[in-house]
């Protein structure tokens, strides 16, 4: 391969740069001469030019281009890259939102595995719209060059080129070149439309576009097979291209206000020009407006990260669902006046050194010392000690958390688990104010995993709260006795915090060795010392359980909740009494 | 047909049309008369004189007696922007127009009353286009540098009468797609839940 060819790409490299903008920051592309060069690189692809979304790396394959005929399109496939950066779809989040829509879309007619090819289609369009129209690039002549390599094509492809002979007032049959349906014209003209209209909010297209795709999706069209055919070398973002990355998009937990609103464009106001439709593009936008912030489940999201190439483990997923799930709930960090423990003493004067502040001096000292003044050899500072203070230094109450997870509790890996979710915020919120947590998470008779020990290891702690067990239902009374038996008065204070439902009655009825459950748990809440509280779900009135009544006659706080969702409230106003300064 | 003036000069004209056609233009003077608005039968009788040399007389003004309503409006509008655009010396002092320009007024345009919000026709780069081709097309043009072949095919393709009849058509295959795999999923649920009885 010549060294002008490369040369010449990277002077059209500066072009396509500044075309878009002449503040995109993006390194050189990596010029891949050669299968060795790729394979030094661990790059094992079949693509002629692809984008890292990770860290925004460019690699182009001019052994592939050269062998594609498409050494003279630098410009064109170099734009088109940048704007998988810039643009369509930009960021890793970007990515993983239009891959939701176009999955939602998608459900339906079970075609979701199509999800990456027809998002990867979508930005296509939208980038080549904006080179063709903006720059007069010639993204045409690459569409005409790569249907070459097959000899039939199928009826996605139809419609795909027909969308850009639209776009581009292009002749009839220059990229479509066989027979268009009245069906197939008008999808193509519904996604004109989506390009032209979505350009800017192009998130809200994705949906639209995917459900155009569908008809030429279904096996009876052939199933785009040639479509990935032809473009199986350009398919370049589909996913964010690197195996080693493992960062947690956090933005993609939140279900986006429009997600649930995809609709066939042929029914989207926006994407209408009638006059009719102006009063519900309005009602339109209101119903967008008024839906409030939802998250998606674990299992969801875990779903989304393996489409868009995010390989976290389940742990780490789960970790960090509940963690930034919790953080808006959490108690402030608290702000320690440190002159309540201590106070200052002036115990004499020592030389005031030329790099400390100049108010430091005293000089009524300084001129006793010497009535010429040199700096750093006659000039004295007040040297102050320390005093135990007047009010006594506070020392927060650690936290004992038992969280209930028998069979009846969901997976906090699979959906949304309400006790996982409150069990973080206390705990985070008992970290935050310098307290140390047992957590354990129990289940039928000796099934129970705990940090055995009070802790303040945060990963530690969360992996135990937001693991999984679903057995039968036992309280951990061997537990409880392990810990409270041998506690001194003397030792730190406690408080003991249960959520669970009605199962908690087995902390009465069960028994550990000789003594019974409701021996260890008075035993326990009086060593304890710092408090103890139960959050319920029960269905029925409190008074209906007389176990549970009789349990609260020990001193239990019970808080019973009427709804799983109800725990989050609990937990941020037990956080609030308990962490939000220290006690 | 034949080559008129070129796409980009039309298009670009209705780039550049006042804010003032696109206000309610006053069909009856003077009782309504505002300066904020254009008086549409002297607009529409001064663009005949300029084309044919004849000014129309009150009968050919008679489809511009419109009820007021939101779509009559718009319709209004669509009239005054298209007499905005033809004002151009390239249909100066053709009289054998005169038909052709009294029926695109008279029946072509009419169609646009509900499809095309009239402000789209200047905000739109495609419906600027389509209206440009619509115009030429039923005139007996077509634009400079382009062959008729694919003038007419280019109109055909942003054709919106024509296009709401096809994404009308669309929006019943995909309701009836829908449909369809809703009811070939209840059936799979029903035979579903029918097998789980029979086990039990």
């Amino acid at each position: 391969m010549s060294s002008t060819l490369v040369e010449k790409w990277k002077t059209s490299w500066k072009i396509a740069l500044e075309n878009w903008s002449k503040f995109t920051k993006l390194r050189e592309p990596i010029f891949l001469r050669n299968a060795q060069e790729k394979k030094d690189l661990g790059i094992d692809t079949n693509l002629f030019a692809m984008i890292r979304l990770t860290d925004h790396s460019i690699f182009i394959d001019l052994e592939k281009i050269q062998a594609l005929g498409l050494e003279n399109y630098s410009l064109e496939i170099l734009g088109h890259e940048i704007g998988h950066h810039v643009a369509y779809p930009g960021s890793i989040t970007e990515l993983g939102k239009m891959l939701v829509r176009i999955q939602k879309a998608l459900t339906l007619s079970n075609l979701t595995f199509y999800a990456k090819f027809v998002g990867n289609i979508y930005t296509d369009l939208l980038i080549n719209h904006k080179l063709f129209l903006e720059f007069n690039y010639r993204m045409h002549e690459i569409y005409q060059k790569l249907q070459t390599q097959v000899k039939q094509v199928d009826a996605f492809w139809l419609f795909y080129m027909r969308i850009y002979e639209i776009l581009w007032a292009l002749p009839k049959g220059s990229l479509a070149r066989e027979e268009i349906s009245g069906e197939m014209e008008a999808d193509a003209e519904l996604a004109n439309r989506i390009v032209r209209n979505y350009a800017v909010d192009w998130l809200k297209g994705a949906g639209e576009f995917a459900i155009l795709c569908i008809p030429y999706l279904m096996p009876e069209k052939r199933s785009a097979i040639q479509t990935q055919k032809i473009l199986s070398s350009w398919l370049d973002a589909q996913s964010v291209n690197d195996k080693n990355f493992k960062e947690f998009p956090i933005e993609l937990m939140e279900i986006d206000e429009e997600e649930d609103e995809i609709l066939h464009p042929s029914l989207d106001p926006m994407l209408n020009d009638s006059i009719l439709e102006d009063t519900k593009k309005k009602e339109f936008s209101d119903k967008i407006e008024k839906k409030s912030k939802k998250f998606r489940e674990p299992s969801r999201l875990s779903s989304i990260l393996k489409d868009i190439g995010i390989n976290i483990s389940q742990g780490e997923l789960v970790y960090n669902y509940y963690k930034q799930r919790a953080l808006p709930y959490l108690v402030p960090f608290i702000h320690k006046k440190i002159p309540n423990s201590s106070d200052p003493i002036l115990e004499g004067f020592d030389i005031w050194e030329v790099s400390s502040p100049l108010e430091n001096i005293n000089w009524f000292q300084t001129a006793l010392k010497s009535p010429i003044v040199i700096p750093g050899y006659t000039t004295l500072e007040d040297y102050f000690g320390t005093d135990t203070g007047q009010e006594p230094k506070t020392e927060p109450i650690d936290l004992d958390l038992y969280v209930d997870c028998s069979g009846s509790m969901p997976n906090p890996a699979t959906e949304i688990s309400y006790l996982a979710l409150a069990g973080t915020i206390i705990l985070l919120s008992a970290l935050r104010a310098g307290s140390k947590v047992q957590a354990t998470l129990w289940s039928g008779k000796g099934q129970f995993k705990t940090t055995n020990g009070f802790i303040d290891d945060e990963k530690k702690l969360m992996e135990i709260v937001t693991g999984y067990i679903g057995g039968a239902t036992a309280f951990p009374l061997s537990l409880l006795e392990k810990t409270y038996a041998n506690r001194k008065p003397t030792d730190k204070k406690v408080h003991i915090l249960v959520i669970s439902d009605e199962g908690i009655d087995t902390l009465h009825t069960e028994k550990f060795k000789a003594k019974s459950g409701k021996e260890i748990s008075s035993m326990a809440v009086t060593k304890a010392g710092g408090g103890a509280t139960m959050a319920l779900n029960l269905y029925y009135k409190l008074k209906s359980y007389p176990t549970i009544v009789e349990i609260q006659k020990q001193g239990w706080d019970i808080h019973v909740v009427k709804t799983w969702e109800d725990l989050i409230r609990f937990a941020f106003e037990f956080s609030k009494k308990n962490y939000s300064q220290n006690v | 047909m034949k080559p008129g003036p070129s796409l980009i000069s039309l298009t670009q004209r209705l780039l550049e049309c006042p804010n003032i056609f696109l206000e309610t233009p006053i069909i009856k003077f003077p009782d309504n008369f505002s300066k904020n608005s254009i008086f549409l039968p002297a607009v529409f009788s001064d663009l005949c004189f300029y084309i044919t040399n004849e000014f129309p007389n009150s009968l050919e003004l008679k489809f511009l007696d419109l009820t007021p309503s939101k779509e009559n409006i718009n319709l209004l509008n669509i009239y005054a922007i298209t007499c905005y655009l033809l004002y151009i010396p390239f249909f100066k002092n053709q009289p054998q127009l005169k038909n052709p320009l009294l029926n695109l007024f008279k029946q072509h345009l009419v169609g646009y009353k509900t499809i095309v919000s009239s402000n789209k026709f200047l905000s739109d780069s495609q419906r600027r286009e389509e209206l440009v081709r619509f115009v030429l097309y039923h005139l007996g043009y077509y634009p400079l540098d382009e062959s008729e072949k694919y003038a007419i095919e280019r109109l055909t393709t942003l054709d919106s009468i024509e296009r709401v009849k096809l994404i009308e058509e669309t929006k019943k295959a995909h309701l009836k797609r829908e449909k369809e795999i809703m009811e070939a999923i209840r059936k799979r649920e029903a035979e579903e839940a029918a097998s789980r009885m029979s086990g039990e």
